[in-house]
Order: structure tokens, then sequence, then C-alpha cells
């Protein structure tokens, strides 16, 4: 059978394009960025994401799979981009927004921390933002960034909130501020979100944004749905090589289409007027407040009306979460109790897979756009990790509620490219010993220009942050007690 | 008149007459290879060319793998399929690098080689020795089944089909008609003239105009109050707000009708859970979940997943829902109605009378009569024209402003009508003169009057004989070469291959003093013997030649006008219609006119295997393959002749669906 409709050969074809992209870099309009225009400094920005407890071996990628040795402590890595597509490299990352991070080298997977968490029952706060054993000695890093003078100098506008804690957990979460015992901060919960909106945005005094066109937005979200739908359908079907290969040219047509939609989306905020208030009845409604959340957290920092935020989630009764279908259980519980391997699989997959689509629709879209004359991203420009709370453990080991081995974590952005990020960072394990894992939050607040003094003033020895008097004296990483971890920055 | 008008117009003339007669050799013979000339009056082998061909097409396929595969590729796909013996033996005398195939192979084994390369069955035909040729079959072979995308008709359908389900109103909105009538066309050239809708072919225009389509819809629906009444959703969707359980339950009966198969419980909590943004407004919840649902891959293409595994290694059957949407597509288009989603669920469907009388239900639906037009559009080719612009004084009067549809129309209705109303037979398809014409200059064309029913002239008999079949390969002169290679290449599936690029690019002038038929024309151009177009034009111009009594408006004449450059009738010559083929029978047939040759091809065994090629590609959207032959042989055998009786077209449909083989598909 004959088909005469393209007059052009394959090979005329690649040989054609290949010259065209032979000559692309010469054309002036497509010389880089920081070579036409000053480039602007942008503010450094951090938000946490909570995630409870910790999290499945069997949805990330193995240890092995980072390849590369990198500085002198053991660290391995390999770029996450070379992994495959977001799918492939976790479900959880189904959403396509995070197969365009991974490919711009935005998304980094820190991995094979030895969390506090195992020391101390009260591990909310550990996990989060402490680098403590011992409750009650040291301030947590969102008190700290608080305080600090670099990061929010006096010159700071009245209007601005120095940190924005939302907390959908249930219980009082803890913090402990500056100079204080350990303590319940105030935070807001999803029944205060009109509160949040009236004390964020009071200072802004443009009006409200008028009501958007929100239909390209939709569109976009529609076809990440679709997209996930197409990788599920190719990985999960009898199909031939030929017809895969037929289903990646609709994938990145759908792609395409998606980003089209997303790169006429309209603005979140324009001017930074003040976005519009959350509907009445919104906070008796997580599924409701939870986005609204984040879309309000955009706007604050691109509005430069706060420089840090954390959100932890809920994991006690998330049964509102449509059809996350673990057996009327609660998050909390199937992550202690043993409710077999395939409910637990099924659990943290739909539970993750759900928040992660939240924050990729509802908090990245909106910062993953031209911060000024930047050159980059307010994505880019800041750091938004995606904290767990525990370690990694595997499906057959029961009860891992409280695991703190191989704990991972995930770092978007970087920092105006202070973080060198794009990398699965697996971090060296000796005599079954990990990384301590506060010299991550130490690198938090590297990147956030926080200076060594401002925090290891807190420290009992004054040597940097956190409290090291869980691990034992002989722990085989104790020369890099209370450092930052200086294989991913720049 | 000056002379140097004279001169001119005469320049003129000749320039037309190259372009006329120059033209296609140059085009037909850009692939040919080098021929000398032959002896036609017999062939080059001793022995009949039937004569051992009930062993000679398996021996020949063998004899084609070690001689001419490594220039030729395989004998299923090769682009030299339908060559004959004598055309083989040329081309080993006349290629140089073929000429040692002249001490190694036997005109006993180029025969076997020619049968092998019959077009009609993927891996060749076989001709039992007290019996009619069938395709070669060998049981128990399957070809991996491609995973097919709706077509554009169907995916119109479909999502009409899912509007329905809501009020049978919305499908009529017309922002959504005009972006399902804009679609980008799925249709392309195959098979030279065949234009064939699509299921294997993605493009960024067809999926964003797929997704432009599925938003409208989804607009339109989520504004109806038809939703009020869903089915199994107790008529939640009625309320103002939407609660979870009943945007699960909605998720699942929507995926399930787009899916075309039951959706669980735990799929559609799932797909909930992929879907629900409970941010947006009830409205815009249902919009969301309508355009992602109808632009996943579960209903963008016809996937096979579930059946049961049967003794054939990576064969399964399918599942009763799998089968129905199969043969609802197949048949109608549409995706499965209730009455067939109701057998499928009841299991009901995979029982073969159930299946056969299902079949009879869908061939009478409206959406049927559409679907048979497709098959033979896409089997003869009747919807293309090459040209469409005459002179005033040519055209005498006819306007040809939609005659190209009317054309089109008569030959749809023509195939649909005999089909599913009239029972025909393959024969009658090719000599029926019945017809439906609502154009008054179509009318005038058969100088008949226009209506329903109408029974035209002798003359027309077939469809062969009908404007739309005359019209579309003839340009401004009426052609026999394209007539004939119309005829040959798509009722006989004869592939002549494109000429080769040795192939003359002029010819001798034309002598001004001597004024000549088209025939004659042709006739000197291309098969004067010592030429090296004769061993395809031979075969191509005879079968054209019988149609000379129309001229390129399907106008029956007894004499031909020859024009000179100007568009002056300068001669009128009487017409020729007689010729002798070898195609239609293997045996050399003397015909006397069209009528002639379309009942010898309403007979022809190797028109019935060229039409039962067509229609198992229809169905499956795929080139056939040897794994084809035996599911092919049942429907052949429901086209022979039974008692002097041909099965009719319809009963070769249902026995196809019948097959053993419909239900089963590899991976």
């Amino acid at each position: 059978m004959s088909m005469y409709y393209c007059k052009k050969t394959r090979r005329q074809f690649l040989v054609g394009a290949g010259k065209s992209l032979l000559a692309l870099p010469l054309l002036p309009s497509l010389l880089s960025r920081e070579a036409q225009a000053q480039t602007a400094v942008a503010a450094r920005r951090l938000m946490l994401f909570w995630f409870d407890h910790l999290t499945l071996s069997e949805l990330w990628p193995n240890r092995a799979a980072a390849t590369s040795v990198v500085g002198t402590s053991g660290a391995r890595q390999s770029l996450l981009s070379s992994l495959g597509s977001a799918s492939s490299i976790s479900p959880v990352l189904s959403n396509s927004r995070y197969s365009s991070i991974i490919t711009r080298n935005q998304m980094s997977i820190l991995r094979g921390f030895e969390t506090s968490i195992i020391y101390g029952p009260v591990h909310n706060n550990f996990a989060m933002a402490a680098g403590q054993s011992i409750e009650g000695s040291h301030p947590t890093i969102d008190s700290i960034i608080e305080a600090s003078r670099t990061v929010y100098p006096t010159s700071t506008p009245a209007g601005v909130r120095k940190a924005l804690r939302v907390n959908f957990n249930g219980g009082q979460f803890f913090y402990q501020r500056v100079g204080g015992n350990i303590q319940g901060l105030p935070d807001y919960n999803g029944s205060e979100i009109t509160t949040f909106y009236n004390e964020v945005f009071s200072s802004l005094t443009g009006g409200t944004v008028p009501v958007q066109d929100l239909t390209n937005q939709m569109k976009s979200n529609i076809l990440n749905r679709v997209h996930s739908a197409f990788t599920s359908f190719r990985s999960g079907r009898k199909i031939s090589a030929d017809d895969r290969s037929r289903l990646d040219q609709h994938m990145d047509y759908v792609s395409d289409l998606q980003r089209n939609y997303a790169s006429v989306m309209p603005p979140v905020v324009n001017s930074c007027a003040r976005p519009s208030a959350p509907p009445a009845g919104a906070g008796s409604n997580p599924a409701q407040y939870s986005p609204i959340y984040m879309d309000l957290l955009a706007v604050a920092f691109k509005c430069g009306l706060s420089k840090f935020g954390t959100m932890a989630f809920e994991s006690d009764d998330p049964r509102w979460i449509p059809s996350l279908d673990i057996n009327n259980q609660s998050m909390h519980a199937v992550m202690h109790g043993d409710f077999g391997q395939d409910l637990k699989l099924r659990a943290y997959r739909n539970w993750w897979t759900y928040h992660m689509n939240m924050i990729a629709d509802r908090f990245i879209a909106p910062l993953d756009e031209q911060e000024g004359n930047t050159g980059r991203t307010y994505l880019d420009n800041m750091a938004t990790a995606l904290i767990c709370a525990g370690g990694c453990h595997t499906l057959n080991q029961g009860d891992g509620g409280h695991n703190g081995w191989d704990s991972q974590q995930i770092l978007l952005g970087s920092m105006g490219g202070r973080l060198r990020s794009g990398n699965y960072t697996v971090m060296p394990r000796t005599n079954g010993r990990d990384f301590p894992y506060n010299t991550f939050l130490i690198t938090l607040m590297q990147l956030m220009g926080v200076p060594s003094g401002e925090y290891s003033a807190f420290a009992t020895n004054q040597q940097g942050f956190g409290s090291y008097s869980g691990f034992e004296a002989n722990h085989p990483f104790t020369s890099r007690f209370y450092q930052p971890i200086t294989e991913v920055l720049t | 008149m000056l002379k140097k008008d004279r001169d001119l117009k005469s320049r003129n003339f000749y320039r037309i007459l190259i372009s006329i007669f120059v033209m296609p050799l140059i085009l037909f013979f850009q692939n040919c290879e080098n021929f000398t000339a032959v002896q036609l009056s017999e062939p080059p082998v001793g022995e009949s060319p039937l004569a051992n061909t009930d062993i000679s097409a398996a021996r020949g396929l063998s004899l084609f793998s070690q001689n001419c595969a490594e220039c030729h590729g395989l004998a299923d796909t090769t682009s030299i399929r339908g060559r004959i013996a004598n055309q083989i033996t040329i081309s080993i005398t006349a290629v140089p690098v073929m000429n040692k195939f002249s001490n190694i192979l036997s005109s006993y084994d180029i025969q076997a080689i020619a049968n092998a390369l019959v077009i009609g069955g993927g891996g060749g035909v076989v001709i039992p020795p007290a019996g009619r040729p069938e395709f070669a079959c060998e049981s128990n072979t399957f070809s991996m089944t491609p995973l097919l995308k709706l077509t554009n008709r169907e995916f119109r359908n479909s999502i009409s089909s899912l509007l329905d389900d809501v009020s049978t109103s919305l499908k009529n909105d017309s922002a959504l008609q005009n972006l399902m009538n804009s679609m980008p066309s799925d249709s392309v050239i195959e098979d030279r003239n065949l234009l064939k809708e699509q299921a294997k072919l993605v493009t960024q225009l067809g999926v964003t105009s797929s997704f432009n389509i599925s938003f409208r819809a989804s607009e339109v629906l989520s504004e109806s109050s038809g939703l009020n009444t869903y089915p199994n959703t107790s008529g939640c969707l009625a309320s103002g707000t939407l609660s979870e359980s009943c945007y699960i339950s909605f998720i699942r009966e929507l995926s399930s009708r787009a899916f075309r198969r039951p959706v669980s419980a735990q799929e559609a909590q799932s797909i909930s859970t992929t879907l629900r943004d409970t941010s947006l407004s009830k409205a815009q919840q249902i919009q969301f979940a309508f355009t992602a649902i109808t632009q996943m891959p579960d209903f963008q293409y016809k996937a096979f997943d579930q059946g049961a595994a049967t003794s054939v290694a990576r064969v399964l059957t399918l599942t009763p829902h799998e089968i129905a949407a199969k043969i609802s597509y197949f048949l109608t288009g549409f995706p499965p109605d209730t009455q067939l989603r109701s057998l499928a669920d009841s299991g009901q469907i995979s029982n073969a009378s159930v299946l056969r009388s299902e079949v009879d239900r869908l061939l009478a639906l409206p959406s049927a009569q559409n679907t048979i037009a497709r098959l033979f559009r896409e089997s003869y080719g009747y919807d293309q024209y090459d040209s469409f612009n005459y002179s005033s004084g040519f055209l005498n009067g006819i306007s040809t402003t939609n005659l190209r549809q009317a054309m089109n129309s008569e030959l749809d209705s023509y195939f649909s009508n005999l089909i599913l109303n009239q029972n025909a037979t393959f024969f009658d398809v090719f000599t029926s003169r019945t017809s439906n014409i609502n154009n008054n200059d179509l009318a005038q064309i058969y100088g008949v009057s226009p209506g329903a029913n109408v029974t035209l002239p002798a003359v027309r008999s077939g469809f062969l004989n009908r404007a739309a079949m005359l019209t579309k390969r003839s340009g401004n002169r009426a052609s026999p070469i394209k007539r004939g290679l119309s005829v040959l290449e798509h009722v006989l599936c004869v592939d002549v291959g494109l000429p080769p690029p040795s192939a003359p690019t002029s010819l001798p002038m034309p002598n001004p003093n001597e004024i000549l038929t088209t025939r004659e024309s042709t006739f000197r151009s291309t098969e004067n013997q010592g030429s090296t177009c004769i061993g395809c034009h031979f075969r191509i111009n005879n079968l054209g030649y019988p149609f000379e009594s129309f001229d390129t408006l399907g106008r029956v004449r007894t004499e031909e006008r020859v024009y000179d450059g100007m568009g002056a009738v300068i001669a009128s010559l009487p017409v020729n219609t007689a010729t002798t083929t070898r195609e239609v029978t293997s045996s050399s047939v003397n015909i006397s006119h069209s009528v002639q040759l379309a009942e010898a091809l309403g007979r022809s065994d190797k028109a019935i295997m060229c039409f039962t090629k067509h229609l198992k590609e229809f169905e499956s959207r795929s080139n056939v393959a040897t794994s084809d032959g035996c599911q092919m042989n049942e429907t052949l055998q429901t086209l022979y002749d039974r008692s002097n009786q041909q099965g009719s077209v319809a009963e070769s449909i249902r026995s196809l669906i019948l097959s053993d083989k419909f239900t089963k598909w590899r991976y």
C-alpha cells in the first residue's frame, strides 16, 4: 500500500530539521536572556509543604539510580531527567507539570537522611522544621527565618507577614519561637481561611481582582489529567511497540496543547491587587479551602507579602479526599497499622498523588511564570520543599510509622540558581547510618540567606543549627554535623 | 486569419495533445522497469498459466523469497504485487541485474511466482484442482492487532451519542456543529485515488480539534436539565450541589458509556480522584469530567484488553463488550446502542445466533447506509476527481455546480440501497440499472428525469457506467488509461506500480495531418510493438477502451469530438469500444462494450477476491496479511456462486463478522 500525501522522506525531514536546529542558536532573538537584559536579583522565598510520617520506597526511584559520585562524602547523583518521565520516576508525579519541571532541571530529590523522628514522640515539629532530638531546646527554622534580620531587615513593610503557617493536621502543631520553649504558635487551620485572607491581604489596596476567565486554566488542568490517563494506558495495556510509539506521539500533542493553554493563562494577580475573597462556607470544606489556600499563598509570594510559608496536610481524617479509597481508614492509621500491602500502597500513592496534583495546579502553576526581569520564573527564584516527615520504608516492613531512615525530600526551584537543582541525590550510608537530616534544614536556611550566626547562636555549643544529642559520638558523619549539604549548593 | 495566428493555434493544439498524452506517460512510467517488446498473443510459458497453480502459489512464495525478495521486499508487501508472468519475463530480459534469472528460473517457476503475487491475499492465492481460487489459508495464525483510533466520523458520532444520553437536541448546538464540521480531514489517499479514513493517524491539528469538540460538548451538556435524569445517578444531579457520591456515580455511568465497557466502582473512584476539583462549580466539574473522559485513550482508541486467553499464545478472545463495540463501529460508525450494551452486559452477544440477529438489526439502521457508502468509496474510489473544468461549449447547458456531490450521492445511495435493501449479489452491483437521482444536471447526463428508484438505460448497467466513475479519473478529455487503471487497480486489485524512471519522457510528435480518436492516440503512444510501455499499458488500456462510449463527463457518445486548441470542433470520429483482455478471468476474453465488461467483472473470481480484500481492509483498517486468508475465504465462499446464484454482499459482511477470527485479537 502506498501513501502519497507526504512528499518528504523522513530522512529529508531530519536533515532539514537538523540544519534548522544548527542555525537556531545564531538567531539574535534566541540568545540567552542574560545576554540581552540586565537581570534583577529576586527575593529569596521558601515554602514548605509537609507530608505526614514517611513514604514508600516502592513509589520512588531505587537508590542505585544515582550513579555519579559528587563531593567527597560518598553522595551520588544522577540527573532526574535521565531517569525517565515524571510519572515513571514516581506515579505520584503524574501531573504533567512535573514533567516540565524535571525537563527544566528544576526538581531535586535528596534521599538518605536520618531523621530525628526516630528519637522523639512529638515528631511533627522535629521532622518538619526542627533540628533536634530532644523537644524543647531549639527553635524551629520557620521561627529562625521569621526572626532573621537578614531575611527581614527593619525596613520590611509592616504589611509583610514573616511566616505564614497553615496547618490542616487536626491538632496543635508545634513550633518553637526563637528565645522561647516549645510551644504551639499561632497558625491558620481550614476554618480560618477568611481570617488568613483578611490578615495577609489587608495591606493591599488595589481592590479585588476582576473576575477572570479561567477557561484556559481549566483546559490546561484537564489536559494534565488526560496526559496522566495516557501514561497509565500506555504502561498498562497489551500494545505493540508500534502502537506505543503512536501513543507517545499523541501524548506529545496533548502536552503541546496543554502548554499552549498554560502559556495564555491569565496571571493569577494583576499588579498585586487584592485577590477575591474565599467564598462563604469554604472554611468548612477541606476540598475547597485546601486549593484556595494554595492560590492565596502563591499570590502572597508573588506580591512580596511574605518570604516564608508552611502548609501541613491532614492525615488524621482525610476521607474528604475524593475516592482516597482506603477502606474508610485514615492515612495516619494506615501509616501505622498493618492493613495489607495493597491497601498501604494504594493509600500512599493516592494520598500523595492527590496533594501533588493540587500543588501543581494551584501553587506551582501561578508561580511558574517569568518574574519581572530576573530571567527566571517565580518558582525558580524560590525553593518549594515537599517535606516528608519520615523515612522511606518498603511495603513489607509493617508499621514503619516512625521509621526515620533513608528519608527523602523534594525541592522545586533553585532559589535563583543557588541550589544545584535537577538531580536525584542519594546521601552516603555508612555502617547502617544515614546522613543527618539537620544538614538539610541548614541547607534550606543557607539558601534563604540566613547567616550561620543567626542560627548557630541557638545551638547549645553554638557550632550551628540543631541538636545532635541523639546521635552517637562515633556517628560516621560527625564531621558533617552543623554543616549544609555542600554537594547541592552552587 | 493571419498565418501567425494559425501557427500559434497549431502550436497550442500540439502542446495540448502533448500534455494529454505525454504527461500521463511520464507519470505512469516513473517506476517501471525497462521493458522490451513482447508478443502478447501467447504467454511466454509453455504451460497453461493455471495448469499447476494449485501448488505453484505456495512454491512461488518460496521462489520469490529466494530470488526476488532481496530487491523487491517481502511478497506480502512488495510493490510489484500483481505482476503477471509476462511482465516478469520481460523484466528478466530487459533489466541487466535480472538477466541471470533466465538461466535459473524456468517458465514454470516464473508462473509460480506470478501466482504468488496475485493480488487478493496477503500470502497469495491458492487454486484447488477442481475449485475456484481462494486465499492462502493457515489456520491459527494471527497478525498483531493494531490499536485503532476512532476515525473522525466515529469520534463525532461517539460524542453525539454521549450527548444523546442527556438530551437528543444537544448535538445540534451550532457551535458544536461548526467545530465538528471543521475537523481536519483524517482521510488520505492510499492506493492511488482511494481516499481512506485513517485509524492510525494522529496529528496536532486533529488532537486540538478533538479537544475543542469535547470541551464544547461538555459546555452544552453541563447546562442541560437533561442531566437531572441521567441514568444510574438516582436524580442526584438535579441538586444544586454536587456530592461526592453523586459525582462518582456520574463518572461511573459516563465512563462506562464512553469507554464502551463496564467501569467498576473502584475504577470510577480512581477516575474521580484524578478529575475532581471541588473548588469548581457543579457545572464546571461536570464539564471538566466530560472533556477529560472523552479525551482519554479509553475513549479515543478501540482498546482490547480483558478477554480470555486462547490456545494460541498472545491471542485473546474479545469480551462481549469489545465485540459489541467492534461490530457497532464497523457497521454503523456509532458506539454500541442500548440494546447492544444490554446484550454485552448479559454476555449474550457472544452467542452466534444473537450476534447474527444483531448484525441484521444494525444493518437495518440508517447509519449503516453511510457505512456501506464508505465501504464502496474506499473500495472503488468514486469520490475523487482529477478536474472538473469544462468549456461551456462542451458542457452544452449542464451546470457543474454541486454536480460532483450529486454524482457521489448517486453512487452512495446506489450501493446502500442495493446492499441493504435489495440483498444484492456482487453481480448485481456491476449490472443493476436502478438509481436515485435528485439533481437535474445529472439526470440530463443520463437522459432521464430526476426521481427515486429510476431505471436507467441499459448502457448505465452497474456502477462502472455511472457518471461518478466515468468522470472521476478523466480530465478535460476522457482517458482510457485512467479509466482502465481504475478498474485494474481498484476492481481487480492489480498494482501495476508507478512507471519506471527510465520511461521515455517524450513521444514523437503526432502527425498534424492525421486526426485521431483518443483511443487511437493512446494505442499509438503506449502499445506500439517495440514500445517500452506496452507491458503495463496493454493491461491498463484494454480495460479503459470499453468506456470510450462515454465522454469525460459521462455522457453517452457514439462519436468522439476532436477539438483544436481554441476549443473548436475539428472532427467527429466514431468511437471503438471493443477490446480483448485477460485481466478479468486470466484467459483472453473479447469484450464489445462497457456493459459487457461490467457483467464479466461481476462474475470474475478476481474481482470478487479483490472486493473481499477491500471489505476485510475496511473492517480491520489494516492491510490484509497472510493470516487473514482463512477468514477472507469464509467471506469469499458466501460471494461465490452456489447453484448458479451468487451470495449477497450483505451476507458476505455477516460472514466476516460471524467468523471465529472476528472475535479474537493478538497483542
